[in-house]
């Protein structure tokens, strides 16, 4: 169960679901453009990419705090 | 007498994701600091006041004061529902990235349900809690959850 007591992993879940959030938004706003170029596409589908596996990270240490 | 053509008008530029490409960069930006001054800096106006309070009745000003019973907690769990219903409410263009978005909305708020009830449970409980690491741990989670819903906000807008 979660508590106060497991600060520093929660402040870490935390700040992974904030960097995935702001890195999707980032990818979806300067990885487009109409031509859909080769470097924005990189830009989209990495941003994309990084963003799932941050979220997977911090969906992974918030179930494993939760179990402990 | 010869008909006039009607001017061409441009067909919006679909991606291979759905989502058009007739969004501002300037308009997000605008979005997003609308956001943090008139949501952000208003759900803190309470605790400002609280220490106004603290200061009229002589009493010191300290970080025990601000925020250790938790008020972070209640100003962030009121905060990101609202990024969370303008991601909803915006259009089905990039999909995927909102998805992203949503699910990292829902992972700050279910630890601060989680603190909350904690901390509270705690307090009333046992009167006696750490002060300071909820106070620090609340303020922490608090920045990470203003984070969170930029990047939402910004989303919410394309």
């Amino acid at each position: 169960m979660m508590s106060v007591s497991m600060f520093p992993f929660l402040v870490v879940v935390a700040a992974l679901a904030a960097l995935a959030s702001i890195i999707s938004a980032c990818a979806v706003i300067f990885g487009t453009n109409p031509t859909r170029d080769k470097a924005h596409n990189f830009i989209y589908k990495g941003g994309l990419i990084l963003g799932s596996i941050l979220l997977a990270a911090s969906i992974g240490t918030a179930t494993w705090i939760f179990f402990i | 007498m010869s008909a006039i053509p009607a001017p061409a008008i441009p067909a919006p530029v679909t991606n291979t994701s759905g989502g058009t490409n007739h969004y501002n960069k300037k308009k997000i930006g605008i979005k997003v600091v609308n956001w943090l001054l008139i949501s952000v800096f208003f759900s803190l106006l309470p605790l400002l006041l609280k220490q106004l309070t603290f200061i009229n009745r002589g009493m010191p000003v300290s970080l025990k004061n601000i925020g250790s019973q938790g008020e972070f907690f209640l100003i962030s769990a009121a905060l990101l529902p609202v990024t969370i219903f303008e991601l909803f409410s915006s259009s089905k263009n990039w999909l995927f990235a909102k998805i992203i978005c949503f699910v990292c909305c829902l992972i700050p708020l279910s630890i601060v349900w989680f603190l909350y009830g904690d901390m509270s449970a705690a307090s009333i409980s046992t009167g006696h809690y750490e002060w300071a690491l909820v106070m620090s741990e609340s303020v922490w989670i608090f920045v990470m959850i203003v984070l969170t819903g930029i990047g939402s906000t910004m989303l919410s807008e394309v």
